[in-house]
């Protein structure tokens, strides 16, 4: 075979030494591919035009987030949590202070706690809103990103009012957040409300309901439930087949047991019930905001008592968020010194794309991109 | 699949084709909302927080309010902070007592290649003489040219206000 | 709760309740090697799902952690199982829940523990020729396994193939080292 003697790198060699039927194309798919969101690439032997088996490699862009937990202190890591995932960086500091929090059994005010509401769901909205812009860039539509981007230059005009940039957020400390919101953020935060609902159903005529787009999701990718829970997707994608199950109501943290939204779920299983789950959601969140802002008590913003060195008790806490992208998960063990004794970041990607390899067998090439882009892939999250 | 459910189809199709050429179609004719950065610049970035600066001194006004201790140098997750200082040694009047020792600050140099813009340095200051700059268009060709020293460039905007 | 009687009828070292509240997860199940897959299978029976993989290098050797949890019945579960430090081996579960397939190789890329029977067993976020296992800490570092179960009840003296929970050495009867009491206190001896 002569495929063996031109043949690649470590990864490539692997995928080739277990292929039962030689002859087949082996095609490298990334790591620059632009349907990829970054440096995730994808080995795909293709029969026809069909997939026969795709094994995606990753690791491009690890950074051995976990490493560098063990030689920080607690304060130190703070602005690592930004950089784990780009678009809902405030999920990732949330689950992170949470979880010291918990182990440090730190309360929390009240005031802090719906500001953290607040704009993590509002951090929540832009992540769908990129995703949203850029999955329908990679099924061939342009225009759809520019208005994603317009209103989400608004939330990060917002955000950035607060906590001083514009991606990646170090805002939550431990004990409250760093700054305090005023009027005009608050004002500006329902004038965003009241913008995102006047665009989404300007979305759903521009796009959702777009016959090209339906044909391009619809029946493609189907996940059933039971190989879900083998993989143990998370997030849309598993709203997307049809549990109902969201870290905000299943393990209550904060005050989301005092505000009323519902968990979208699409029983199809496709790519595009993933779709309408993640539009439904920026519904949500609108209402979630929209609530938070008319309760929103006074008082302090950090807790009185906060410790300003961190050195928590001896023993392990798990501490989990809903991202935009599923579960977000802290595990952290404690020597009881001033660093992290272990701590490992649960990443919702990166269960939600190894289930990838055996979605995409038997598909269309390019449906391949769909069901990528339909799984919303964050790669620095999923490299770490 | 036959005959009248394609035709139903394509309807079908061109009716939603219709329907988001509309939409854009209504956002064709409203100003732009981009920006040709080069000629024009946004005003939307006042409030992004910048690097990290010593501030003007509360008690001094000609000097900053720095007591040295190196708070931010070690709170600092990628240590872009270094305090730099030269004490001075005076002979007391009276010999009987120790020597009198006084730091004097000679720069904080900041490389802002490292800063992640956290705050922890700000936050953790005793004497709050740190803040941020909020100084948005700076970017350099060179990483060596991205490092600052703090301390002259208060100073350099002190001797230009005053 | 279902999660009492969830490994009714299987081979285990202990079994620990955990103060949710304080660690997050409702049950910590201690394993020898020989047992994980059964539990395993247990909890895709009972409809679990793998939320992850990860170890914990200690004094007494590398733990793997497996944490699994629940949709309709929310309740983290910990499965753990000790390995020796020379030669770290435990086997795969990844024909039970494919989705640890991932997580396995990821936690050998840092622990260097080799799961035996693993499908495609190479490295996944390490260079292919990287042979260190970055989160594995020199020997000073190192703290007892037992000392940082703080937000589980005390275990009953147990022992399996490495586990080996000794009494605690209170001073009182064994009596008062019963599960209940002996949280009690350690919550007072932390405050």
């Amino acid at each position: 075979m002569t495929t063996q003697n031109l043949a690649g790198d470590f990864y490539t060699q692997c995928f080739l030494s277990e292929q039962d039927e030689s002859g087949r194309v082996i095609l490298n798919m990334g790591p620059q591919h632009p349907s990829t969101h970054g440096v995730l690439r994808v080995i795909i032997e293709m029969e026809g035009e069909y997939i026969s088996r795709a094994e995606p490699v990753i690791g491009y862009l690890h950074r051995m987030h976990e490493k560098m937990g063990e030689v920080k202190t607690y304060h130190q890591y703070m602005p690592n949590m930004g950089r784990v995932d780009y678009l809902h960086a405030l999920a990732w500091n949330w689950a992170y202070i949470g979880a010291v929090e918990k182990l440090c059994q730190i309360e929390v005010p009240r005031r802090a706690e719906f500001i953290r509401v607040i704009t993590c769901e509002m951090n929540r909205i832009c992540s769908h809103l990129v995703w949203w812009g850029a999955y329908l860039l990679d099924l061939g539509a342009f225009t759809p990103i520019m208005y994603a981007f317009d209103d989400r230059e608004q939330a990060l005009d917002l955000l950035q009012m607060i906590t001083g940039s514009r991606l990646t957020y170090c805002y939550y400390r431990f004990g409250g957040v760093r700054t305090d919101i005023d009027n005009q953020f608050i004002s500006g935060a329902r004038d965003f409300c009241k913008l995102m609902k006047s665009r989404l159903p300007m979305y759903k005529d521009l796009v959702t309901d777009n016959y090209i787009l339906r044909k391009r999701c619809e029946e493609i990718g189907e996940l059933p439930l039971e190989m879900a829970r083998r993989y143990g997707a998370t997030g849309p994608v598993l709203r997307g087949s049809g549990q109902k199950y969201d870290v905000r109501r299943a393990e209550p943290y904060s005050v989301y047991p005092e505000l009323d939204f519902d968990i979208p779920v699409f029983n199809e299983c496709d790519a595009m019930a993933r779709y309408r789950v993640r539009v439904a959601e920026m519904e949500q969140s609108v209402r979630i905001i929209e609530q938070a802002l008319s309760k929103l008590p006074k008082g302090d913003v950090m807790a009185p008592k906060a410790p300003k060195r961190i050195k928590p008790p001896k023993g392990d806490v798990y501490f989990a968020v809903e991202g935009a992208r599923g579960k977000i998960g802290v595990y952290l063990a404690s020597d009881g010194s001033s660093t992290p004794y272990r701590l490992k970041l649960r990443s919702p990607s990166y269960s939600n794309l190894s289930l990838f390899a055996e979605l995409a067998q038997g598909t269309l090439l390019a449906d391949a991109v769909s069901i990528l882009g339909s799984l919303d892939l964050v790669i620095p999250e999923i490299d770490r | 699949m036959n005959l009248f459910e394609e035709i139903r189809e394509a309807v079908k199709g061109l009716y939603s084709l219709a329907v988001g050429m509309g939409v854009t179609g209504r956002y064709f004719v409203k100003p732009e909302v981009t920006v040709h950065y080069p000629r024009k610049t946004v005003d939307n970035i006042q409030t992004y927080s910048g690097h990290v600066e010593l501030l003007q001194g509360k008690k001094n006004p000609l000097e900053s309010d720095c007591i040295m201790c190196g708070t931010c140098e070690r709170n600092c997750p990628s240590g872009c902070l270094t305090v730099k200082y030269e004490e001075i040694v005076e002979e007391n009047p009276e010999p009987e007592k120790k020597k009198k020792k006084t730091k004097k600050m000679t720069g904080l140099i900041y490389d802002y290649s490292y800063c992640s813009l956290c705050g922890q340095c700000i936050e953790n200051c005793p004497v709050d003489a740190l803040g941020f700059s909020n100084h948005v268009y700076w970017a350099e060709f060179d990483r060596c040219n991205i490092t600052l020293d703090l301390l002259a460039r208060l100073r350099e905007k002190l001797s230009k206000s005053s | 709760m279902t999660a009492d009687k969830l490994f009714d009828g299987l081979q285990i070292c202990a079994r620990t309740k955990c103060h949710p509240d304080r660690c997050g997860c409702v049950m910590s199940v201690f394993l020898d090697r020989g047992q994980l897959k059964d539990a395993a299978k247990r909890l895709l029976e009972k409809k679990y799902y793998i939320e992850d993989v990860t170890g914990l290098d200690v004094a007494e050797g590398i733990e793997v952690l497996y944490h699994f949890d629940n949709f309709d019945n929310p309740g983290r579960i910990v499965l753990r199982v000790l390995t020796g430090r020379e030669n770290p081996e435990v086997p795969t579960i990844s024909d039970i829940f494919s989705g640890a397939q991932w997580h396995e190789r990821e936690c050998f890329d840092f622990f260097g523990v080799k799961f035996t029977g693993h499908p495609q067993f190479r490295p996944l976020l390490m260079p292919a020729d990287f042979t260190e296992h970055p989160l594995l800490k020199p020997e000073k570092n190192r703290q007892s396994l037992y000392e940082m179960l703080s937000g589980c009840e005390k275990v009953s003296p147990a022992k399996g193939e490495r586990y080996c929970f000794e009494a605690p050495p209170a001073p009182e009867p064994p009596e008062a080292s019963a599960p209940k009491d002996a949280g009690q206190s350690q919550t007072e001896k932390k405050e």
